[in-house]
């Protein structure tokens, strides 16, 4: 068992390393593992207490960007669907709150409303473009390239719809309060906001831990490891793709929702295919197929994007372009990947001095 | 006889509009005609695609304007610059992916943005002119027709033609058609199959360029104004069946017509969707092409 165990895992490439941890290494280091977790955790809460403002603010929005990073890790990493076109569910979620908000009202029931509405309602988009272009086999180049397209129209609908959308001005929302609808209703910003994003993206991730670790999910590590080979033990490969895409199109759209509640301000761009590929780039910079690799490559870029971009003499984007062709060359796993694989070279040495022969090999 | 004037106005109409459907379906067509190497042969997904069609339009804009020595010479340029840079591409990040394709989509996006940046970088964001080479307009019966235009459907119809016959009668491209579908093959007669996929990348880049430089001056040139193409020519090439030539065509027929048709009538942005669904719809229908195979 253990033998098979690890060639797949060996196969799974990313995917595995996370899994890796879970399954097969016991003892120390999944207890190191709980203590990283722990000190994320921590810095997290402990961050407004020695962050300035703007920066709590940046983290806020990294914190909702991470869980859209989880939507698109859950596809991408565990499932290998790699789409260009994800924030046109993000930000159909933000638009049907942003609407919402402003044109019918701000208080409690309106902003439950507009977080149900904006998950719901993306999900169901997903599933039906998933399931569409699924049902019929189609490659997966060509679903990227759908997608992307998908995300240029999205955006070229938002800017021209200008009666719903104000066009590429972009809408303004009004502040939105939360509590017991008719009872109490208050403005939620600042540092209480920022703690339930905290919550919120704690609460996404062991979602999306959950599904992972499920029959579900296995399903999915292993049509992303041979499509084929899935489909022939059985697995009806095509209901897995819709439904994980489903799932995936909703958690962004509640994503999309909480950067309206965030910034009060949406533009055409949050649909359109930048966002889309800003997505991918965080994933792939933190790690495919691991979750944390999501969140790490979204709040550490995006910190980057917002301190030191200024003091470059050259664009961001530049950077992020260029980022993006090395780590496709050089670690295609990413950071999480990059420890990863450090990690098992030690512990192969270590068991290697422990067994201590043939070891020259 | 109100009658008989009617039928003369509608006749202008229709001849100019079917014109104007005509030179967008070719200019895609060229674009597409370089896709279809590149992606129906080699199989690179190249979403640097669009970002070689900037820099060829980008190349005339330098010609004609920044350096002063007029039009033609980017003309002739465009075309050996974005197969520089395709070669380019090709030889340090393509080669080291052919053992994961798909990771061209990413690499090759990454390749997207960094050109797009430079260009904002070197000549700044704003959008620029490039004056019509051959102003005024030729009398065609029916309608008069613009000079430069019809000069770009002549040359862009010569130009496709001649790749077709290269890749599909003369002894060479067949083998290279040949050899790039079937490596094993390659190896066994003795070709080195990383010229070929080298030629074939630079080569491809080049028909974009000239697209690119094509359409400039009937365009705003701006750092962006690739995206279009690059989907659009996607869309030809999976539409009409990738890996047949010839199914850029029709592929570029229902892309560029439909939409060039349609903005007549409706805005561009509801054309673009109604096509964009369209595409989709046939792409679900037949995902093997128009003009694919079994």
């Amino acid at each position: 068992m253990g033998g098979d165990e690890s060639t797949t895992e060996r196969a799974v490439g990313a995917t595995g390393v996370a899994s890796s941890l879970s399954v097969s290494v016991a003892g120390r280091e999944l207890s190191g593992t709980t203590a990283l977790a722990a000190l994320g955790v921590g810095a997290l809460l402990f961050a407004p207490a020695i962050l300035a403002n703007y920066l709590i603010q940046i983290l806020t929005l990294s914190l909702i960007f991470a869980l859209f990073a989880i939507s698109v890790d859950l596809l991408w990493g565990y499932t290998g669907i790699l789409t260009f076109g994800h924030a046109v569910f993000l930000g159909g979620g933000a638009y049907l709150m942003g609407t919402l908000l402003e044109a019918v009202g701000t208080g409690p029931a309106i902003v439950y409303a507009g977080l149900a509405a904006g998950t719901v309602l993306p999900g169901l988009l997903g599933l039906v473009v998933a399931g569409v272009l699924f049902s019929r086999g189609i490659s997966e180049d060509y679903f990227t390239i759908i997608t992307l397209a998908l995300a240029i129209i999205a955006e070229q609908i938002a800017v021209s719809w200008s009666s719903v959308t104000n066009g590429a001005n972009g809408l303004l929302v009004p502040p939105a309060r939360v509590g017991i609808p008719g009872v109490v209703a208050t403005e939620l910003t600042g540092v209480p906001f920022y703690y339930l994003c905290v919550g919120v993206l704690l609460a996404g991730y062991l979602v999306a831990r959950r599904i992972v670790d499920s029959p579900f999910g296995r399903a999915l590590v292993a049509i992303n490891e041979n499509e084929t080979k899935a489909t022939a033990l059985g697995y009806d490969t095509e209901k897995y793709k819709t439904l994980v895409f489903g799932v995936s199109s909703g958690m962004a759209g509640f994503a999309g929702t909480l950067y309206v509640l965030s910034e009060r301000f949406i533009s055409p761009p949050l649909l359109g295919f930048v966002q889309s590929t800003d997505v991918l780039i965080w994933v792939l910079v933190g790690g495919r197929g691991t979750l944390v690799g999501g969140i790490l490559g979204t709040i550490s870029l995006r910190f980057f994007e917002n301190t030191i971009s200024g003091a470059l003499a050259f664009s961001w984007i530049l950077v992020l372009g260029i980022v993006l062709i090395l780590i496709v060359l050089l670690f295609p796993e990413g950071l999480v990947g990059v420890v990863e694989v450090a990690r098992e070279r030690l512990r192969d040495r270590r068991d290697d001095e422990a067994t201590d022969h043939s070891s020259d090999l | 006889m109100n009658c008989l004037l009617l039928a003369g106005v509608d006749t202008e109409l229709v001849a100019s509009l079917a014109l104007n459907a005509l030179s967008s379906i070719l200019i895609l067509a060229l674009s597409a005609l370089g896709l279809a190497v590149i992606y129906g042969f080699i199989g690179v997904i190249n979403l640097a695609h669009g970002a070689y069609f900037t820099v060829g339009a980008y190349v005339v804009w330098l010609t004609s304007t920044e350096l002063g020595i007029g039009f033609w010479p980017g003309f002739l340029l465009a075309p050996l610059v974005v197969a520089v840079v395709g070669l380019l591409t090709e030889v340090l990040i393509i080669q080291h992916l052919y053992e994961r394709l798909l990771d061209t989509i990413l690499a090759t996006w990454g390749v997207a943005l960094a050109i797009g940046e430079a260009i904002k970088l070197l000549f700044n964001a704003q959008s620029k002119e490039v004056g019509n080479p051959l102003p005024g307009s030729v009398d065609l019966v029916v309608t008069t027709y613009s000079t430069y235009r019809l000069f770009l459907m002549g040359v862009a119809a010569v130009v496709i033609t001649v790749v077709f016959v290269l890749f599909t009668r003369t002894d060479a491209g067949v083998r290279l058609r040949a050899v790039i579908q079937d490596p094993t093959q390659a190896s066994l007669l003795g070709l080195n199959e990383t010229r070929m996929y080298q030629f074939s990348f630079a080569f491809g880049s080049a028909l974009v360029g000239l697209a690119g430089a094509a359409v400039a001056p009937l365009t705003t040139v701006e750092p962006n104004m690739g995206i279009s193409y690059l989907v659009q020519s996607f869309f030809a090439v999976i539409l009409g069946g990738a890996g047949t030539l010839i199914g850029i065509v029709p592929g570029s027929i229902i892309v560029a017509g439909f939409s060039n048709v349609g903005t007549f009538f409706i805005s561009p942005v509801v054309a673009q969707t109604l096509v964009f669904l369209l595409v989709v719809a046939l792409i679900v229908v037949r995902p093997e092409g128009l003009l694919g195979g079994q």
